[in-house]
């Protein structure tokens, strides 16, 4: 069995960002982002729903590696 | 130019990418200030030289080359003389109790999350399907050749309700915990599909580490919690379940859905104070 069945990585490419869906935001994890000190991951609680969108898209690639 | 000094200048311009992928903001602004002050004071040399100023143009150019190899040394001591080396920075443990505790909240809601999620997909599913866990390195357990080991916390498991899995301790490269942590770069993981219900060999799974693993784990999804900076992985978070399997979209839909919350749990590992673990290789000089 190859590597490829058994494990792959996930291609998150702009379809699947672009329809995302990315639920509300936890006190804890507002409160996590109020205190981590990273400036640009403030716009994530921004009341524009699109500014908080492309922000949480650049915490994605910033903090866990998916583009 | 003659070989070797292409050799010379390929290894230098290597040796530098290297020590500086680790390097902090700070670090590189200080490599920079003195690398600006040394070009000043080896071109203020040149012209006290060409004035006759020759004392003045022995120290500024003595300066000049001084500084920048002083620093040079200290920044990138632990690579120089080395055939190979390896670092990264990780979470220094214990970690600091209220830290954990936000981040045990924070695994929870991500767990819910993606139950939630994947419940809406197939209404068989019960919350004691869907489990959440991050691994940590645990450079105290190094040793026979192997710098760290990647453990679960105690508060960072969530469902995990199968005794032998919290003893699981993975390698570098080894499970789907290990080659996330060394590739920091997100997988999905399943059992091979086989009556004995196997994991594939690149895991480097040991027959123990199989026999700690739930028996009905079908699948893992794994995510690099990442240093926003070096890139490098901080630990890895898996959210996995029992007994029931989606498709890869449906995975990456679930992960989109709870991202703020790991990228939340991602930056504050990246608060954390933190080691750097260092691997060295060198010849021993006769």
């Amino acid at each position: 069995m190859t590597e490829f069945i058994a494990s792959r990585k996930l291609r998150f490419g702009s379809k699947v960002l672009d329809r995302a869906k990315f639920g509300n935001i936890s006190p804890i994890t507002e409160k996590v982002i109020r205190n981590s000190g990273d400036k640009s991951l403030l716009t994530v609680l921004d009341a524009d729903p699109e500014k908080a969108n492309s922000a949480t898209r650049t915490m994605m690639r910033k903090y866990l590696g998916i583009k | 130019m003659p070989g070797f000094l292409k050799d010379w200048l390929e290894s230098t311009k290597d040796l530098g990418r290297a020590a500086m992928e680790g390097a902090t903001p700070r670090q590189k602004i200080f490599v920079f200030v003195v690398g600006v002050i040394s070009s000043i004071a080896l071109l203020a040399g040149i012209v006290f030289l060409l004035h006759g100023e020759s004392l003045f143009a022995c120290a500024l150019l003595l300066l000049g080359i001084a500084v920048p190899i002083s620093t040079y040394m200290r920044i990138f001591r632990d690579e120089l003389g080395a055939v190979s080396s390896w670092q990264c920075f990780v979470p220094k443990l214990p970690i600091d109790p209220s830290a954990l505790d936000d981040m045990s909240q924070l695994l929870e809601h991500i767990r819910v999350g993606a139950f939630n999620f994947l419940h809406d997909l197939n209404n068989d599913l019960r919350d004691k399907h869907v489990r959440a866990n991050a691994f940590l390195a645990d450079y105290r357990r190094g040793g026979n050749g192997i710098a760290f080991k990647l453990v679960m916390l105690d508060k960072l498991r969530k469902n995990m309700n199968h005794p032998p899995e919290w003893q699981l301790e993975f390698g570098p490269g080894q499970g789907a915990t290990g080659c996330v942590f060394i590739e920091a770069d997100h997988r999905v993981t399943r059992r091979l599909p086989t009556d004995e219900g196997e994991w594939d060999a690149v895991f480097k799974m040991s027959d123990e580490l199989k026999e700690k693993v739930h028996k009905d784990l079908k699948w893992i999804v794994s995510l690099p919690l990442k240093d926003p900076v070096s890139q490098c992985a901080l630990a890895v978070l898996n959210v996995d379940g029992l007994d029931y399997d989606f498709s890869d979209e449906q995975y990456m839909d679930m992960v989109t859905s709870v991202s703020r919350d790991c990228g939340g749990l991602a930056a504050l590992m990246a608060k954390q104070e933190r080691v750097k673990l260092f691997v060295r290789v060198e010849e021993i000089q006769k």
